[in-house]
């Protein structure tokens, strides 16, 4: 195994690439790889849910002692924009999936593409959210 | 003066007390402890210092049969101590929490960065409290902003002051001094600064105390609270006759309302203090939810004088009840 | 020069036994460091930033005793005195306790002693240090604008309607910091699962390793609640949304229970990892197994698990209801027993054990010490009765330091003293190490014992001015925090003197066991020459000294 010399990701030496293609060197194996992944995301989606978890429960909080206030204020939101935002949040839904799919297809221009079209998107509605 | 003490501060009240029992049966579970363990970790220090380049330890773990039974004492003598010592903390927790019946009434009203202390009787003090000894006396406290904390070392508890509710604190002092009140909840840039003094007395210096303050009482809570029920035009629809618009406020106090939505609430200060803040949060059943809030045109020391009146209604409702007759 | 490793040992060392290229001499430049994806290299980006901090809180620190020395507020203006406690809290727990252990010993040893060539994510290591670093940059920008004097707990309304300080910027700056903590607990966790050598099974874990796992646990669970609940707060301060503000209907004490729902926890990613120090000096110093390993590994879950239960401890004055007040007493009662069986348990292993007193061990034992005061004294907090009168006092401090201070940072000094000569490859001056051990002792009890006698009394936190019959205890305790300071001054000046002069270190100095005791001082790049495969129990004595250049298992 040659110990890397020069640069500073050891991942990008010869023998890992000759050895092969898309393992990260780091890894034994692609199986390896692949759990390692999932095991990550599905980390970070727990993360996500107490993040939210404590939004939603100050919201449930507050919506049931003060019903009739959520109620009054919904009156004061558009339509047309919620419906708005609803189709650019789904739309970079699959912009994000289209993105994954140039990743694993190996069109890396067209994942970076949809990434950055996603994250327009994802600008786009925080904007109209401001209204 | 407040005498300097060397490790215990002065012990004020019974409660203080059974305070300082319970910190020390805690304190001689630390010192037991503390000093096996250190102890021990000494001795093996010592004992078992390394020989030689090739000394290593010996494993009794595998080994040893009784380990297993080792760690189980180790884990459920200690936690036997601990369920007894959170028994006792319960106890003193549950009489340092519940006032005795006979408790008087007393108002504190925090703010940056000064205490309010209204007597029952209406007469007023400002960082100060001037109390007869051996009287139970209760404090129901609020605060007009930020949260504060009402501590006098000498009676062993701290309560936080909100400002969104009651809470309550008390006290029966057993013996005269004068102790140390602090705000134990920092509340901004004078914490330090809201400081006070409890100054428990012999029953004659008290009168004599009573007798020359250079204020004169005001006028109690409750009559200030007659007063502002009639200015704020309360009258107008809280009438003692049967009117259609408002609950009758005579005797409503200590009951239990139906409301509008179908459960029940309890009518005590804090029922009554956000019905004038904001009536719309409970209603009581067969009523419209008209009543105006009144947030902004009252203050909290004119909110504690309303909730005097509205109890001292209670009192009214058998005389009235036999003068219609 | 580039050096190719072959199975022949002579060209892979120098002529005194060191390896020609580690690490650290891979590369060279800027770049080489900043964009690096070596986790031995982010855990020592991770050790300079952590130092600077605890350098700028220890400041605060002895600018705040010498203001106590007198009870008068004649050293600085209130206010002034507000924003240094409150930026002392801060910086101490977010930006160097909670990152602390994990990120500088965590990063470079987890993958080494489970084998690995680097944890699971390495660019999003980098990704944390990068966070850590913007959270840290945005919260000293607001200290060079006067800083926040709110208190480290934020408790609103003061902090959303009463103040005018930074609360929003070092909000933020904690808010980023808290993905770092929440990212690199994924990334332990992953690792961990994922990553282990052939034959590493679970129960032959390091005890460090089950440490940092359940601290692992703790982040990734406890952070994004506080994460929320900074960002109500930036929510009321800027919209006046009204969460927690009475005036609008909302709850004050709203916001302590999202905070100490995660700043509980947060504790215990204080401690946790610094016990998982302790076990592996206390295990190698004394040349044997820790006393009852499953016990304390299972004790660290449980920790992790029942800390999540207890957070209203910090409410029985609070306005909670007494009978949540008994059910979070109980709760917390019951959290002191993992504790107390990993203080015998470590106890136990001395016995019959061949101990060294070695610099590192210093610091074990005291840890052992001076956590059995402050977790007892913890559990007469827990204590509803005893807490009515000492909380929000200066015996909450002590408690708090005794085992922030007497527990995580010694934990952390002997960790460091530990794999120094691993991490560096070099040896520190044994006279001095041992000497500032000593004077850390000393100093800390002098400084922090004193403080539960003033709690005690009834000497309120966060108090400027004091009553002056509290003077003599707050002097003694000021004439300790001089002596502390001290103590903490001299491992700097030595481990940077050991860097450049001091002795060249072997692969094994201390004759222990564990992986990364098995690869040469400073390691590879790849951390291994050869794939270690496992097939003993940790702690199995004696060890091998020097590095394998050739063998096929450990």
């Amino acid at each position: 195994m040659a110990s890397d010399a020069h640069g500073a990701s050891p991942g990008s030496d010869a023998a890992a690439h000759g050895a092969a293609a898309g393992l990260a060197h780091h890894f034994d194996s692609y199986e390896q790889q692949r759990d390692s992944a999932a095991l990550g995301i599905w980390t970070f989606l727990v993360t996500e849910i107490l993040f939210f978890g404590g939004l939603f429960a100050a919201y449930g909080l507050y919506r049931s002692l003060y019903p009739e206030v959520f109620r009054a204020s919904s009156h004061t939101l558009s339509i047309q924009l919620g419906t708005f935002n609803t189709v650019v949040l789904i739309a970079s839904s699959l912009t994000m999936a289209l993105a994954v799919r140039g990743g694993q297809t190996g069109k890396g221009k067209l994942a970076a593409g949809f990434l950055v079209l996603t994250l327009v998107l994802g600008s786009v509605f925080l904007v109209v959210k401001g209204f | 003066m407040i005498p300097s003490s060397p490790l215990l501060p002065d012990q004020a009240s019974d409660v203080a007390r059974s305070v300082d029992h319970l910190m020390l049966f805690a304190l001689s579970g630390l010192v037991v402890f503390s000093a096996l363990i250190a102890i021990l970790v000494l001795v093996f220090m010592v004992k078992y210092r390394r020989k030689g380049d090739a000394d290593v330890g010996i494993d009794i773990y595998e080994t040893n049969p009784k380990s297993h039974v080792l760690e189980l004492v180790w884990s459920v003598i200690p936690l036997g101590l601990l369920l007894v010592l959170f028994g006792w903390g319960t106890k003193v927790f549950f009489d340092q929490n519940r006032p005795p019946a006979d408790a008087v009434q007393y108002w504190v009203t925090g703010r940056q960065w000064m205490w309010k202390i209204q007597h029952p009787d209406g007469r007023r003090e400002i960082n100060e409290l001037h109390v007869p000894v051996g009287r139970a006396v209760r404090l129901k406290m609020i605060s007009e902003d930020v949260i504060h904390d009402f501590y006098v070392p000498a009676f062993r508890i701290h309560v936080d002051v909100l400002p969104s509710r009651y809470t309550t604190y008390w006290f029966k002092a057993n013996r005269t001094g004068t102790f140390h009140l602090f705000c134990g909840q920092y509340c901004g840039v004078e914490h330090s600064k809201m400081v006070g003094r409890i100054v428990v007395m012999e029953p004659r210096a008290y009168e004599a105390w009573l007798a020359g303050e250079k204020t004169s009482p005001s006028a109690s809570a409750v009559a200030s609270g007659d007063e502002l029920f009639i200015t704020k035009s309360c009258t107008t629809c809280h009438r003692p006759d049967s009117s259609a618009r408002a609950p009758i406020l005579n005797g409503v106090f200590g009951t239990q309302a139906s409301l509008n939505d179908g459960t029940k609430a309890l009518v005590n200060e804090d029922y009554v203090r956000e019905s004038i803040l904001n009536p719309a949060a409970k209603v009581v059943a067969g009523y419209q939810p008209v009543m105006p809030t009144f947030k902004g045109q009252v203050s909290e020391e004119e909110l504690i004088q309303l909730v005097e009146y509205v109890k001292a209604l209670k009192a009214a409702s058998a005389t009235a009840a036999e003068a219609g007759k | 020069m580039t050096a190719t490793a072959s199975a022949a040992p002579a060209a892979a060392t120098t002529p005194d036994g060191s390896p020609r290229t580690h690490y650290l001499n891979a590369a060279y430049g800027l770049k080489s460091w900043l964009l690096t994806r070596d986790h031995k290299r982010i855990a020592l980006l991770y050790l300079v930033s952590i130092s600077v901090f605890f350098a700028l809180g220890g400041l605060m620190a002895v600018l705040i005793r010498m203001e106590l020395a007198t009870p008068e507020g004649d050293l600085f203006q209130p206010d002034i005195y507000n924003r240094l406690f409150t930026m002392h809290g801060v910086l101490m727990i977010f930006f160097f306790l909670i990152p602390g252990i994990p990120a500088v010993l965590g990063n470079f040893l987890i993958p080494l002693m489970i084998g690995a060539r680097d944890l699971a994510f390495p660019r999003i290591n980098l990704l944390s240090w990068y966070l850590y670093s913007a959270g840290g940059l945005l919260t000293l920008w607001a200290l060079l604008h006067g800083g926040v004097d709110t208190g480290w707990t934020f408790y609103t309304p003061l902090s959303t309607n009463y103040v005018t300080t930074s609360v929003l910027t070092v909000g933020v700056g904690i808010f980023i910091a808290g993905f770092s903590s929440i990212l690199t607990g994924l990334n332990f966790v992953v690792t961990i699962h994922r990553m282990r050598a052939p034959g590493l099974t679970w129960f032959r874990l390091p005890l460090f390793v089950w440490g940092h796992y359940a601290t692992s646990i703790i982040q990734i669970l406890g952070t994004p609640v506080v994460a929320i609940a900074i960002l109500l707060i930036a929510a009321e301060r800027s919209l006046h949304i009204g969460v927690f503000d009475p005036k609008l209907g909302g709850d004050p004490v709203l916001f302590q229970h999202l905070f100490w729902f995660y700043s509980h926890p947060a504790v215990y990613i204080m401690i946790l990892p610094s016990m998982g120090v302790i076990s592996e000096l206390v295990a190698t110093f004394s040349r044997k197994p820790i006393f009852g390993y499953r016990f304390v590994a299972f004790a660290s879950i449980g920790i992790a698990v029942l800390g999540f239960l207890v957070w209203g401890h910090h409410m029985f004055v609070a306005g909670q209801s007494i009978y949540a007040g008994v059910i979070f007493s109980v709760l917390s009662m019951l959290v002191a027993v993992p504790s107390a069986i990993k203080v015998f348990n470590w106890t136990a292993t001395l016995y019959k054990g061949s101990i060294s007193w070695d610099t590192p061990m210093l610091y074990a034992l005291g840890f052992i010490g001076l956590f059995t005061i402050g977790g007892l004294t913890g559990v007469m907090l827990a204590t509803l009765g005893i807490d009515a009168h000492v909380h929000d006092t200066y015996f909450i401090i002590a408690h708090f330091h005794y085992i922030m201070v007497g527990g995580a940072i010694m934990g952390y000094l002997g960790g460091l003293h530990f794999w120094w000569p691993k991490i560096t490859g070099r040896m520190y001056p044994v006279f001095w190490s041992k000497l500032s051990a000593l004077v850390v002792f000393v100093g800390f009890n002098v400084t922090f014992f004193p403080q539960f006698i003033l709690g005690y009394l009834g000497m309120p936190r966060r108090y400027h001015s004091y009553p002056p019959e509290f003077q003599v205890l707050n002097v003694m305790s000021s004439a300790g925090a001089t002596v502390l300071g001290l103590g903490y001054l001299m491992p700097l000046i030595y481990f940077i003197w050991s860097m450049r002069y001091g002795p060249k270190a072997p692969a094994n100095p201390w004759g222990a066991t564990g992986l990364e005791w098995q690869t040469t001082s400073p390691p590879p790049v790849e951390n291994f020459l050869i794939q270690p495969v496992v097939t003993a129990p940790p702690y199995t004595y004696p060890a091998p000294k020097r590095a394998p250049e050739v063998t096929v298992g450990v």
